[in-house]
């Protein structure tokens, strides 16, 4: 395979990657939810209650494996099929190859198999003058163009028709029409057909391996796994040991998500059991271990052995939709790819694509056996750190960022050295870099958040809540702080105007968000206890930034799990933390129409991709602003979709971010508004820069800023 | 039974099959003869019990059942098909289709329009249902094998730029005949 760096430059360079994935992910989108709705209905559970079941019926075999193992063998083999256990990709290859020597087989026809992907089967047939052909469609047009599946449902999901008609025209010597999708398709049926006549074995990979029968579930929609299965006299089966399931049972609870999941169906056109050989012919099952029990011994990693291959977590990943699965992964691509590839490629394999990340969670959203995904993929990043060490401007930048005063210092300078470019919210600079034609940086105040309590101090409560009275810690966050001080200030009036004490205090700085998203845990796990430390004594933390909300309740955990005390006291502090809008939204709710002085006109609202994704929260910005200021939100299409902000993503890899802001800005240009509400500081910092340098006139507010600007006033 | 008929029914043709209701075995072989310009085709099992327990009289000389010798170039391609599905499961509108071998599941696999004819009394409510027929045929048959497919409306894909299209591999047409 290429390196990274060409893959992610080739898919950069053809637009047709972002704009076909772009149209699928919509209307995956749609089709999958009706029909997980559907299930909702039909088994009367909720899709949080089937995935959870589903993980736990994987689970109870990832913890036992090697029984499960047994157990599948034993009955495989009493139903006559022979089972090989693969602990390698080599010694898979090997069997299948020896065993197309022994019985004199020169040709080979494949059903849809991502572990012959794995293993690179195709090639090493060839190198043993063995031919393989693919029979999916999709597959089968990957073949013969020379390329390799970008997804794990719908593999040629990055080629256009144009192309697929000049593909498949060589192959079968017939001018397409592009447009003539049908009879591209059907070309497959004459085009394949001798080729599963003459083939001597056939190969398929299998959904589930069914413990109790020793028998395979293939789920296929256009037959060729059907057909692969049963006109050569030998089938192959490649499963990994992951795929077993207890019972038909449990196979059909994972067949009411699989395609669900994967392309929107309640169930596809064939779903096929089969145990033993058909009489007359030969059955091998080969499981393939290659790093699965590895895997499943590792903690971190051995929920991802829960994998169904539904790729979800690929049709709702912002960077997979700018770059696709050949940058966006290894052979498994997706979030997916981002975590199993270390196991079955090694680390250096997926060491480039992993940066991609944006951390935004949506995969974990939609996984139907909830494999906890965005931390997993903060685990990799942290061990390719290990491994290969960060960047030096990484590096730099945490050096930096890590010590207060060095901050405090070089952001009073930098205003002093920018004041002559600033404009309005931005700097605009004279010269043009990667990262700034595209997002215009932000204006750096000369006064920080934290000089400003005098800003506050004189709002009045104006209503009795749940926390009057109340002493409230303002952590201010340390881009809040130093570029964006008025969020800071307009967090404070809103808490002082539900009757609560703000405090601020001097030790507070950043919480080490930056640093353990970028995997060096050690700085990470150093300003977590400052930060930790900075932050106890009092009942309420409330920050104006979510995203520091998530790095103190999940992130600490991780970084603190092998540390008791100062994972006890990270625990004590995210059960006391709390973003402003929760805040709002709960304790120091204020009566509704409280706010409704002020302008009437309608906005509309980003939601935070990690307070949507992580932190549970809906509607509560667009419910604060309807019910308080009585103002008409408009919806934004696509609201919970990521900004593209993904902390050093947006520096490391500019252009996936870059694409991902352009999504979300043609979004807003939709609605027609040009107030945009949202609850992070990263996405206000990056929607205003892009808005400016797209030439939009777009007002950004932190839902702090729009409700304290529209605080009573003294006369 | 009629509200699991309506069930299946319904998802049936949402996955694009055509259901038709006959009064019995004679009909339902019509219906599928009706179909076929030139002959109709059925595994030879299905046939032989036709003769035998339906009662029916078949002129065996409008069909044809594969050659034990080529069972699967002798209905490649052939134009209509007919075969007997196990079960009926209203939750998908699939029908099972149980064919250990390969004589029997070529009709179904390679034929250009299928028609699955199943008993009315054979449809289930759930897939549950299903799993618990396969449970208890693998326990009955401890060293044979099974060959069973769930048959949800004819072979489709979605492989060139997502756009849906009917008929790759298997059967384009797909006809479900609910006898009795």
């Amino acid at each position: 395979m290429r390196p990274f760096a060409e893959r992610y430059r080739a898919a950069l360079n053809d637009p047709n990657v972002r704009n076909g994935l772009l149209g699928f992910q919509r209307s995956w989108r749609e089709t999958r939810d009706a029909q997980i709705e559907e299930a909702e209905q039909l088994t009367g559970s909720s899709f949080s209650t089937l995935r959870h079941n589903l993980a736990v019926m994987k689970d109870a075999v990832i913890t036992d494996l090697d029984a499960h193992v047994a157990q599948f063998r034993q009955q495989a083999e009493a139903h006559g099929a022979i089972v090989f256990e693969a602990d390698t990709a080599e010694d898979a290859n090997r069997y299948i190859a020896d065993l197309c020597k022994q019985r004199d087989v020169k040709l080979l026809v494949k059903g849809k198999s991502m572990v012959s992907e794995e293993i690179e089967l195709n090639d090493y047939l060839e190198q043993e003058g063995i031919t393989a052909v693919e029979t999916d469609l999709g597959e089968w047009i990957l073949q013969l163009a020379h390329d390799r599946p970008s997804h794990l449902v719908m593999p040629a999901i990055h080629q256009r028709r144009q192309e697929v008609a000049k593909i498949l025209g060589r192959a079968v010597g017939q001018t397409f029409d592009p447009d003539d999708i049908p009879a591209m398709v059907k070309s497959a049926r004459t085009g394949l057909r001798e080729s599963f006549l003459a083939a001597g074995v056939g190969l398929t990979g299998a959904n589930a391996l069914i413990a109790e029968s020793g028998g395979i579930m293939l789920i296929t929609n256009e037959g060729n796994g059907r057909m692969s299965s049963s006109l050569p006299d030998v089938h192959v089966v490649t499963a990994g040991i992951e795929k077993i399931v207890p019972s038909f049972a449990d196979a059909i609870d994972q067949q009411r998500l699989l395609p669900r999941s994967a392309t929107g169906q309640p169930i596809t056109s064939y779903t096929t059991f089969i145990s033993g050989p058909t009489p007359g012919h030969e059955l091998h099952i080969v499981l393939l271990d290659n790093g699965r029990r590895a895997m499943a011994n590792d903690e971190h990693f051995a929920p991802a052995l829960r994998c169904i291959r539904c790729g979800a977590c690929a049709n709702v990943c912002p960077p997979y939709q700018i770059v696709g699965g050949h940058a966006f992964g290894h052979i498994y691509p997706g979030a997916i790819g981002l975590v199993t590839t270390p196991f079955h490629h090694g680390i250096d394999a997926i060491a480039g694509a992993q940066n991609l990340c944006v951390s935004c969670g949506a995969c974990e959203t939609v996984c139907p056996v909830e494999i906890p995904l965005a931390k997993q993929i903060l685990h990799t990043r942290r061990n390719v750190v290990i491994e290969k060490g960060l960047p030096l401007w990484k590096r730099a930048t945490l050096k930096v960022w890590g010590s207060r005063r060095t901050v405090a210092a070089g952001s009073r300078l930098l205003s002093a050295a920018s004041t002559p470019l600033r404009r309005g919210d931005v700097t605009a600079l004279p010269f043009k870099t990667k990262q700034t034609q595209w997002r215009t940086p932000p204006a750096i105040p000369s006064q920080p958040a934290r000089s400003r309590p005098a800003q506050w101090q004189s709002q009045p409560p104006i209503a009795e809540t749940a926390v009057t009275g109340r002493r409230v810690l303002l952590f201010l966050q340390c881009l809040t702080d130093r570029l964006l001080p008025e969020i800071a200030v307009a967090s404070a009036q809103l808490l002082r105007a539900a009757g609560a004490e703000v405090e601020i205090r001097d030790e507070q700085h950043c919480c080490g968000l930056p640093a353990f998203d970028a995997g060096d845990w050690d700085t990470a796990r150093r300003m977590a206890r400052d930060t930790i430390t900075a932050l106890e004594g009092v009942d309420d933390i409330v920050t104006p930034a979510p995203s520091c909300v998530v790095a103190m309740v999940d992130g600490y955990t991780e970084l603190f799990a092998q540390e008791p005390a100062w994972r006890q006291r990270a625990q004590q502090l995210a059960g006391r933390v709390h973003d402003v809008a929760e805040y709002l939204a709960g304790p120091a709710r204020l009566p509704d129409r409280s706010l409704s002085a002020g302008p009437s006109d309608p906005i509309t609202v980003h939601r935070f991709c990690q307070s949507s994704n992580m932190l549970g929260a809906d509607d509560r910005i667009e419910q604060l602003i309807s019910e308080l200021c009585g103002v008409e939100v408009v919806p934004l299409p696509e609201s919970a979709i990521c900004c593209g902000f993904g902390g050093f993503t947006s520096i490391g890899s500019p252009e996936v971010s870059e694409g991902i802001l352009d999504r979300k800005l043609t979004c807003i240009d939709e609605t027609g508004i040009a107030t945009v509400v949202t609850g992070n500081p990263g996405c206000i910092l990056h929607i205003r820069g892009g808005a400016h340098a797209s030439g939009r006139d777009l007002k950004i507010l932190h839902i702090a800023e729009y409700l304290a600007a529209r605080l009573p006033r003294d006369s | 039974m009629d509200d699991l008929f309506t069930t299946f029914r319904q998802h049936a043709e949402a996955a694009q099959s055509q259901v038709v209701e006959v009064a019995d075995w004679p009909a339902a072989i019509a219906f599928a003869s009706g179909l076929a310009e030139k002959e109709l085709v059925l595994p030879a099992t299905l046939a032989e019990e036709l003769l035998t327990d339906a009662g029916t009289e078949l002129d065996l000389l409008k069909f044809r059942s594969p050659d034990p010798d080529d069972p699967v170039r002798s209905v490649a391609d052939a134009e209509v098909g007919l075969v007997r599905g196990e079960l009926a499961v209203a939750e998908t509108g699939s029908v099972l289709l149980v064919e250990p071998n390969l004589i029997d599941r070529t009709v179904s696999m390679l034929c250009h329009t299928l028609v699955e004819a199943i008993p009315r009394d054979r449809i289930v409510a759930s897939l549950d249902d299903c799993a618990t027929w396969l449970s208890q045929h693998t326990a009955s048959h401890p060293t044979a094998n099974t060959y069973a497919t769930l048959s949800t409306g004819p072979s489709r894909t979605a492989d060139i730029e997502r756009s849906l299209t009917i008929g790759v591999q298997g059967p384009r047409e797909l006809y479900v005949v609910v006898v009795g």
